[in-house]
């Protein structure tokens, strides 16, 4: 596939794909930007609200029905499931990794196999996440394992 | 059927390592026997062999269950009993009869190498599934 970036006088940015036909390629590509201009809607306990990108969350975890979003250097809560936030950045990297967690595979430094087949993440903050030994070979699966 | 595909995987396991460790008591047996000129094992000695390995086999099993092999409370267990059902085994069954003591001392040597030979083989399993895990992170991390 060829790719050109053009630099032009435009008031706003602009992505024109060609294609003979939308293959899975294209698809994926499609699905890539669409999730990406999608914004995250994230508010803290005081509904200070803010749009977050996808890009910029770590992993999310569900406490007490309520959903969280660790960023690296901030917390916020979200309206949406762990469900609805995986199906939904599935594209972007967002991987279940335990009952009540969502990891962004971006934003993991590195892993590390432990005890009773599980994985242990360590994210960009520093912060460490334990993958279950259920979701331990999804994971696998994700990374092309 | 749940309980049966429990029972089998426990049957798999249990059977695999009675038969590493069943293969390597035969094998020290056999060494100390051509040493004092014998050629032959009673059947007897065999199947008691047989019997207390997979005795330490189901124990390792509840001990160091799949992957838990870096917990050192549960690796120090798993050692003591090899200890006791080996030694405890060839001292009452006569295993190894009219062996000088420095054959004694070797063979305890070798069942302590063994030993951390199985975990160290362990730790290299793990070393390589974590290089591995990081090498596909990249690789993921990278194309998308």
């Amino acid at each position: 596939m060829k790719i050109t970036v053009e630099h032009c006088d435009t008031p706003e940015n602009e992505v024109i794909l060609r294609c003979r036909e939308l293959d899975e390629e294209m698809l994926h590509i499609l699905a890539l930007l669409r999730s990406g201009m999608q914004s995250l809607c994230a508010f803290t306990e005081e509904r200070e609200t803010v749009l977050l990108s996808p890009q910029e969350v770590l992993y999310a975890e569900s406490v007490e029905e309520r959903t969280w979003l660790y960023c690296e250097k901030a917390v916020w809560r979200t309206a949406l499931s762990l469900s609805e936030l995986e199906a939904r950045y599935e594209a972007l990297g967002f991987c279940r990794v335990s009952r009540s967690m969502v990891v962004n595979l971006h934003g993991i430094r590195q892993l590390k196999s432990c005890a009773g087949s599980r994985i242990e993440a360590t994210m960009r903050n520093g912060e460490k996440v334990m993958i279950s030994r259920h979701y331990g070979p999804l994971l696998r699966e994700r990374l092309g394992m | 059927m749940k309980q049966f595909l429990r029972f089998y995987a426990w049957g798999m396991e249990v059977k695999l390592y009675m038969s590493i460790y069943t293969a390597a008591v035969v094998f020290f047996q056999g060494i100390t026997e051509v040493l004092q000129g014998r050629y032959a094992i009673s059947v007897w000695v065999l199947l008691e062999m047989l019997l207390v390995s997979f005795v330490f086999a189901a124990i390792q099993y509840v001990i160091l269950p799949a992957g838990e092999w870096s917990s050192r409370g549960r690796l120090a267990a798993w050692a003591v009993c090899a200890n006791v059902l080996y030694i405890g085994s060839a001292l009452v069954f006569g295993w190894f009869p009219g062996v000088p003591l420095w054959e004694n001392i070797v063979l305890v040597a070798m069942l302590e190498v063994s030993l951390w030979a199985i975990w160290f083989g362990k730790q290299v399993a793990r070393w390589r599934d974590t290089r591995a895990l990081n090498r596909s992170l990249r690789k993921f991390q990278q194309e998308g």
